[in-house]
Protein backbone atom coordinates (compact mmCIF):
# COMPACT_ATOMS: atom_id res chain seq x y z
CA UNK A 1 0.00 0.00 0.00
CA UNK A 2 1.34 3.49 -0.90
CA UNK A 3 2.01 5.64 2.05
CA UNK A 4 2.41 9.37 1.79
CA UNK A 5 6.08 10.80 1.41
CA UNK A 6 6.49 13.87 3.61
CA UNK A 7 6.43 17.55 2.24
CA UNK A 8 8.13 20.34 4.06
CA UNK A 9 5.58 23.76 3.87
CA UNK A 10 7.21 27.04 5.57
CA UNK A 11 6.28 30.60 4.65
CA UNK A 12 8.12 32.83 2.80
CA UNK A 13 9.54 34.64 5.94
CA UNK A 14 10.39 31.20 7.30
CA UNK A 15 13.03 30.54 4.96
CA UNK A 16 16.15 31.49 6.98
CA UNK A 17 15.04 29.10 9.76
CA UNK A 18 14.98 26.83 7.79
CA UNK A 19 17.66 26.94 5.81
CA UNK A 20 19.07 23.30 6.58
CA UNK A 21 15.86 21.62 5.29
CA UNK A 22 17.23 21.43 1.55
CA UNK A 23 19.62 18.49 2.56
CA UNK A 24 16.22 16.34 3.89
CA UNK A 25 14.49 17.51 -0.32
CA UNK A 26 18.22 15.87 -1.75
CA UNK A 27 18.77 13.38 0.30
CA UNK A 28 14.64 11.72 0.05
CA UNK A 29 13.17 12.06 3.46
CA UNK A 30 10.70 14.72 2.53
CA UNK A 31 9.17 14.95 -1.49
CA UNK A 32 9.37 19.05 -1.67
CA UNK A 33 9.93 21.97 0.29
CA UNK A 34 6.92 24.40 -0.67
CA UNK A 35 7.62 27.66 0.26
CA UNK A 36 4.19 29.59 0.39
CA UNK A 37 3.33 33.02 -0.65
CA UNK A 38 6.81 33.14 -2.49
CA UNK A 39 5.75 35.77 -4.71
CA UNK A 40 2.68 38.02 -5.18
CA UNK A 41 -0.26 37.40 -6.68
CA UNK A 42 -0.53 40.68 -8.28
CA UNK A 43 2.31 40.11 -9.90
CA UNK A 44 1.16 36.88 -11.50
CA UNK A 45 -1.82 37.82 -12.00
CA UNK A 46 0.27 40.77 -14.33
CA UNK A 47 2.38 37.92 -16.11
CA UNK A 48 -0.58 36.03 -16.79
CA UNK A 49 -2.73 39.24 -18.67
CA UNK A 50 1.19 39.24 -20.37
CA UNK A 51 1.49 35.50 -21.26
CA UNK A 52 -2.32 35.75 -22.55
CA UNK A 53 -1.83 38.39 -24.88
CA UNK A 54 1.54 36.79 -25.93
CA UNK A 55 0.07 33.37 -26.73
CA UNK A 56 -3.58 34.09 -28.31
CA UNK A 57 -3.63 30.92 -30.08
CA UNK A 58 -3.18 29.43 -26.65
CA UNK A 59 -3.25 25.41 -27.46
CA UNK A 60 -0.44 25.82 -29.60
CA UNK A 61 2.31 27.06 -27.36
CA UNK A 62 3.04 25.17 -24.39
CA UNK A 63 6.44 27.22 -23.01
CA UNK A 64 7.82 30.36 -23.37
CA UNK A 65 11.88 30.10 -23.20
CA UNK A 66 14.36 26.63 -23.98
CA UNK A 67 15.17 23.92 -21.97
CA UNK A 68 18.49 21.93 -22.07
CA UNK A 69 17.47 18.65 -22.74
CA UNK A 70 15.30 19.79 -25.77
CA UNK A 71 18.34 20.44 -27.35
CA UNK A 72 21.11 17.78 -25.75
CA UNK A 73 22.42 17.24 -30.23
CA UNK A 74 21.88 21.04 -31.00
CA UNK A 75 24.44 22.80 -28.70
CA UNK A 76 24.63 26.23 -30.48
CA UNK A 77 20.96 26.36 -31.38
CA UNK A 78 20.53 25.77 -27.55
CA UNK A 79 22.38 29.07 -26.70
CA UNK A 80 21.03 30.91 -29.40
CA UNK A 81 17.96 30.45 -28.30
CA UNK A 82 18.58 31.03 -24.87
CA UNK A 83 19.96 34.66 -25.62
CA UNK A 84 16.72 35.04 -27.44
CA UNK A 85 14.48 33.70 -24.84
CA UNK A 86 16.49 36.14 -22.54
CA UNK A 87 14.77 38.79 -24.07
CA UNK A 88 11.10 37.66 -23.85
CA UNK A 89 11.53 36.62 -20.56
CA UNK A 90 12.66 40.33 -19.47
CA UNK A 91 9.61 41.61 -21.40
CA UNK A 92 7.56 39.17 -19.59
CA UNK A 93 9.02 40.37 -15.27
CA UNK A 94 8.86 44.23 -16.90
CA UNK A 95 8.32 46.83 -14.19
CA UNK A 96 7.49 43.46 -12.09
CA UNK A 97 10.28 41.49 -9.50
CA UNK A 98 12.00 39.02 -12.16
CA UNK A 99 11.16 35.84 -10.01
CA UNK A 100 14.27 34.25 -11.16
CA UNK A 101 16.31 37.07 -9.16
CA UNK A 102 14.14 35.87 -6.16
CA UNK A 103 14.87 32.56 -6.69
CA UNK A 104 18.43 33.47 -6.59
CA UNK A 105 17.95 35.42 -3.77
CA UNK A 106 16.76 33.11 -2.11
CA UNK A 107 18.96 30.48 -2.40
CA UNK A 108 21.35 32.56 -1.13
CA UNK A 109 19.75 32.20 1.79
CA UNK A 110 20.02 28.23 1.41
CA UNK A 111 23.81 28.82 0.64
CA UNK A 112 25.31 31.40 2.26
CA UNK A 113 28.60 30.24 1.29
CA UNK A 114 27.99 29.79 -2.04
CA UNK A 115 27.77 32.10 -5.02
CA UNK A 116 24.39 31.71 -7.15
CA UNK A 117 24.34 32.74 -10.70
CA UNK A 118 23.27 31.51 -13.74
CA UNK A 119 25.55 28.87 -15.50
CA UNK A 120 28.13 30.17 -18.12
CA UNK A 121 29.94 28.02 -20.63
CA UNK A 122 32.42 29.18 -23.23
CA UNK A 123 31.48 32.38 -22.07
CA UNK A 124 27.72 32.01 -23.37
CA UNK A 125 25.16 32.14 -20.82
CA UNK A 126 22.39 28.86 -20.32
CA UNK A 127 18.94 30.13 -20.80
CA UNK A 128 17.18 30.98 -17.14
CA UNK A 129 13.66 29.68 -16.34
CA UNK A 130 11.21 28.42 -18.47
CA UNK A 131 7.26 29.19 -18.76
CA UNK A 132 5.32 25.78 -19.23
CA UNK A 133 1.73 26.03 -20.01
CA UNK A 134 -0.76 23.08 -19.06
CA UNK A 135 -3.95 23.44 -20.73
CA UNK A 136 -7.34 21.40 -20.81
CA UNK A 137 -5.70 17.38 -20.88
CA UNK A 138 -2.30 18.18 -20.97
CA UNK A 139 -0.20 16.33 -18.47
CA UNK A 140 3.30 15.34 -17.85
CA UNK A 141 4.19 11.63 -17.79
CA UNK A 142 6.12 10.09 -15.21
CA UNK A 143 9.73 11.40 -15.66
CA UNK A 144 12.59 12.84 -14.19
CA UNK A 145 15.31 15.31 -14.49
CA UNK A 146 19.13 14.36 -14.36
CA UNK A 147 21.38 16.43 -16.55
CA UNK A 148 24.28 14.06 -15.70
CA UNK A 149 23.08 11.83 -17.42
CA UNK A 150 21.20 13.48 -20.41
CA UNK A 151 23.13 16.16 -21.23
CA UNK A 152 27.03 14.67 -20.97
CA UNK A 153 28.28 17.45 -22.96
CA UNK A 154 27.28 20.32 -21.26
CA UNK A 155 29.14 21.66 -18.63
CA UNK A 156 25.87 21.54 -15.91
CA UNK A 157 26.54 17.69 -16.34
CA UNK A 158 29.24 17.80 -14.13
CA UNK A 159 28.00 19.18 -10.61
CA UNK A 160 26.59 16.22 -8.76
CA UNK A 161 23.36 17.59 -7.17
CA UNK A 162 20.44 18.87 -9.24
CA UNK A 163 17.27 20.37 -7.35
CA UNK A 164 14.71 21.74 -9.33
CA UNK A 165 12.51 24.97 -8.27
CA UNK A 166 9.19 25.84 -9.57
CA UNK A 167 6.84 29.01 -9.18
CA UNK A 168 3.37 28.63 -9.85
CA UNK A 169 2.02 31.56 -11.81
CA UNK A 170 -1.56 30.25 -12.09
CA UNK A 171 -3.30 26.82 -11.14
CA UNK A 172 -5.83 24.88 -12.98
CA UNK A 173 -9.11 24.96 -11.68
CA UNK A 174 -8.65 21.50 -11.08
CA UNK A 175 -6.16 18.51 -11.99
CA UNK A 176 -2.63 19.60 -12.51
CA UNK A 177 -1.36 17.90 -9.39
CA UNK A 178 2.19 17.13 -9.19
CA UNK A 179 2.35 14.02 -7.98
CA UNK A 180 5.78 12.42 -6.58
CA UNK A 181 7.45 8.78 -6.08
CA UNK A 182 10.19 8.11 -3.54
CA UNK A 183 11.79 6.21 -6.00
CA UNK A 184 15.38 7.89 -7.41
CA UNK A 185 16.55 6.64 -11.28
CA UNK A 186 18.78 4.05 -12.30
CA UNK A 187 20.46 3.07 -15.14
CA UNK A 188 18.50 0.23 -15.49
CA UNK A 189 15.03 1.94 -15.60
CA UNK A 190 15.95 2.96 -19.50
CA UNK A 191 14.48 -0.05 -20.09
CA UNK A 192 10.77 1.86 -19.02
CA UNK A 193 11.46 4.18 -21.67
CA UNK A 194 8.84 5.67 -23.79
CA UNK A 195 9.64 6.82 -26.98
CA UNK A 196 8.82 10.65 -26.90
CA UNK A 197 9.03 11.34 -23.43
CA UNK A 198 9.31 9.72 -19.80
CA UNK A 199 9.07 6.67 -18.73
CA UNK A 200 6.17 3.88 -17.98
CA UNK A 201 4.01 3.84 -14.92
CA UNK A 202 6.04 0.12 -14.66
CA UNK A 203 9.21 2.03 -13.42
CA UNK A 204 7.63 3.13 -10.18
CA UNK A 205 5.55 -0.17 -9.46
CA UNK A 206 8.04 -0.64 -6.47
CA UNK A 207 7.93 2.59 -4.87
CA UNK A 208 6.20 3.02 -1.44
CA UNK A 209 5.53 6.00 -0.64
CA UNK A 210 4.29 9.08 -3.30
CA UNK A 211 2.67 12.73 -2.56
CA UNK A 212 0.14 14.70 -4.38
CA UNK A 213 0.44 18.56 -4.08
CA UNK A 214 -1.30 21.14 -5.94
CA UNK A 215 0.47 24.28 -4.65
CA UNK A 216 -0.85 27.90 -4.80
CA UNK A 217 -0.59 30.68 -6.86
CA UNK A 218 2.66 32.07 -6.15
CA UNK A 219 4.21 28.96 -4.13
CA UNK A 220 8.00 28.28 -5.20
CA UNK A 221 8.45 24.25 -4.60
CA UNK A 222 11.79 22.71 -4.43
CA UNK A 223 12.30 19.42 -5.44
CA UNK A 224 15.19 16.66 -5.97
CA UNK A 225 13.89 15.63 -10.08
CA UNK A 226 16.01 12.86 -10.01
CA UNK A 227 13.09 10.83 -8.22
CA UNK A 228 10.20 10.50 -10.43
CA UNK A 229 7.35 12.59 -11.02
CA UNK A 230 4.18 13.30 -12.82
CA UNK A 231 1.77 15.70 -13.67
CA UNK A 232 -1.95 14.50 -13.78
CA UNK A 233 -4.26 16.08 -16.66
CA UNK A 234 -5.38 19.91 -16.39
CA UNK A 235 -9.16 19.82 -16.25
CA UNK A 236 -11.34 23.65 -16.83
CA UNK A 237 -10.26 26.39 -18.79
CA UNK A 238 -7.48 27.53 -16.22
CA UNK A 239 -3.87 27.17 -17.97
CA UNK A 240 -1.67 25.69 -15.04
CA UNK A 241 1.15 28.52 -15.69
CA UNK A 242 4.87 27.33 -13.72
CA UNK A 243 8.06 29.32 -14.14
CA UNK A 244 10.68 26.30 -13.90
CA UNK A 245 14.38 27.09 -13.56
CA UNK A 246 17.06 24.18 -12.34
CA UNK A 247 20.17 24.19 -10.24
CA UNK A 248 23.03 22.16 -9.33
CA UNK A 249 25.91 22.20 -7.11
CA UNK A 250 28.49 20.08 -5.44
CA UNK A 251 28.68 19.63 -1.75
CA UNK A 252 31.80 21.95 -1.08
CA UNK A 253 31.66 23.65 -4.40
CA UNK A 254 31.53 27.40 -4.31
CA UNK A 255 28.99 27.75 -6.68
CA UNK A 256 25.09 27.26 -7.56
CA UNK A 257 24.05 27.38 -10.93
CA UNK A 258 21.09 28.01 -12.71
CA UNK A 259 19.55 26.72 -16.11
CA UNK A 260 16.93 26.07 -18.31
CA UNK B 1 12.10 3.35 -43.12
CA UNK B 2 12.19 1.07 -40.45
CA UNK B 3 12.53 2.12 -37.25
CA UNK B 4 13.34 -0.34 -33.81
CA UNK B 5 13.82 1.20 -30.37
CA UNK B 6 15.43 -0.16 -27.51
CA UNK B 7 18.45 -0.32 -25.12
CA UNK B 8 21.93 -0.68 -25.90
CA UNK B 9 23.26 -4.06 -24.30
CA UNK B 10 26.03 -5.90 -25.16
CA UNK B 11 28.73 -3.54 -27.40
CA UNK B 12 30.37 -6.44 -29.87
CA UNK B 13 32.65 -3.99 -31.48
CA UNK B 14 33.86 -0.52 -32.22
CA UNK B 15 30.79 -0.08 -34.79
CA UNK B 16 28.26 -2.89 -33.72
CA UNK B 17 26.26 -3.35 -30.39
CA UNK B 18 23.16 -5.16 -29.70
CA UNK B 19 19.99 -3.49 -29.13
CA UNK B 20 17.41 -4.91 -26.68
CA UNK B 21 14.63 -3.92 -28.13
CA UNK B 22 11.32 -2.40 -26.34
CA UNK B 23 9.08 -0.81 -29.51
CA UNK B 24 8.71 -1.61 -32.77
CA UNK B 25 7.41 0.94 -35.53
CA UNK B 26 3.72 0.19 -36.78
CA UNK B 27 4.07 -0.92 -40.75
CA UNK B 28 7.72 -2.16 -40.51
CA UNK B 29 8.73 -4.15 -43.26
CA UNK B 30 10.71 -6.72 -41.42
CA UNK B 31 10.30 -8.49 -38.54
CA UNK B 32 12.36 -8.00 -35.26
CA UNK B 33 13.43 -10.25 -32.55
CA UNK B 34 13.73 -9.22 -28.71
CA UNK B 35 17.57 -8.66 -29.42
CA UNK B 36 19.10 -7.70 -32.95
CA UNK B 37 22.72 -6.84 -33.75
CA UNK B 38 23.17 -3.38 -34.73
CA UNK B 39 25.83 -1.78 -37.17
CA UNK B 40 26.12 2.69 -36.34
CA UNK B 41 26.16 4.16 -39.80
CA UNK B 42 25.89 7.33 -38.04
CA UNK B 43 24.79 8.69 -34.67
CA UNK B 44 23.93 12.25 -33.19
CA UNK B 45 25.79 11.51 -29.50
CA UNK B 46 27.62 14.64 -29.52
CA UNK B 47 29.88 12.71 -27.11
CA UNK B 48 31.07 10.05 -29.87
CA UNK B 49 33.80 11.22 -32.02
CA UNK B 50 32.38 13.29 -34.93
CA UNK B 51 33.92 10.23 -37.64
CA UNK B 52 32.85 6.84 -36.94
CA UNK B 53 36.17 5.04 -38.17
CA UNK B 54 37.22 7.17 -34.91
CA UNK B 55 35.31 5.35 -32.53
CA UNK B 56 36.79 2.35 -30.14
CA UNK B 57 34.28 -0.56 -28.63
CA UNK B 58 35.13 1.66 -24.94
CA UNK B 59 34.02 4.66 -26.21
CA UNK B 60 31.03 3.02 -27.49
CA UNK B 61 30.63 1.33 -24.33
CA UNK B 62 30.84 4.55 -22.09
CA UNK B 63 28.40 6.39 -24.43
CA UNK B 64 25.70 3.72 -25.30
CA UNK B 65 25.53 1.28 -22.96
CA UNK B 66 22.09 1.37 -21.36
CA UNK B 67 21.42 3.90 -23.38
CA UNK B 68 17.14 3.73 -24.88
CA UNK B 69 17.89 4.79 -28.74
CA UNK B 70 16.05 4.83 -31.84
CA UNK B 71 17.77 2.87 -34.78
CA UNK B 72 16.77 3.67 -38.19
CA UNK B 73 17.35 0.82 -40.81
CA UNK B 74 19.21 1.50 -43.45
CA UNK B 75 20.03 -2.00 -44.85
CA UNK B 76 21.88 -5.57 -43.59
CA UNK B 77 25.53 -6.14 -44.08
CA UNK B 78 26.81 -9.47 -44.78
CA UNK B 79 27.00 -10.76 -41.35
CA UNK B 80 23.53 -9.91 -40.29
CA UNK B 81 23.59 -6.84 -38.69
CA UNK B 82 21.24 -4.10 -39.24
CA UNK B 83 23.20 -1.05 -40.45
CA UNK B 84 21.29 1.57 -38.78
CA UNK B 85 21.45 5.14 -37.97
CA UNK B 86 21.25 5.36 -34.29
CA UNK B 87 19.83 8.56 -32.40
CA UNK B 88 18.63 9.40 -29.12
CA UNK B 89 14.73 8.75 -28.45
CA UNK B 90 12.49 11.20 -26.94
CA UNK B 91 13.38 13.03 -23.65
CA UNK B 92 13.57 10.86 -20.09
CA UNK B 93 12.58 14.34 -18.58
CA UNK B 94 12.95 18.02 -18.90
Amino acid sequence: MLQSWPSITIDQNEILENNKKLSKIIDGEFSVLIIKNFYDKDSCNTIIQRINSNTPNQHQIKKIGVSLVSHITRKVEYFAEADKARKTLREIFFELEDPRKKIHSTLSKFFPDKEISIAVENSKKYACGVIRLHEFGDSAAIHRDNVSYEAKNNDVSKFPIQLSTVLYIQQSENGGELVLYKKSWEKSDERFRNIEFGYKRDVVANSTQHVKIKPNQGDLIIINPNYYHEILPVKGSKRRITLGLFLAFSKYGKKVVTWS
Amino acid sequence: MDIIWGNVGKVLSDQTFELNLTHRKDGNKNTYSDIEKIRISETDFMSLPADINNYTKELVEENLSGVFVKCEIKDKDEEGNWISSVSHSGQGGY
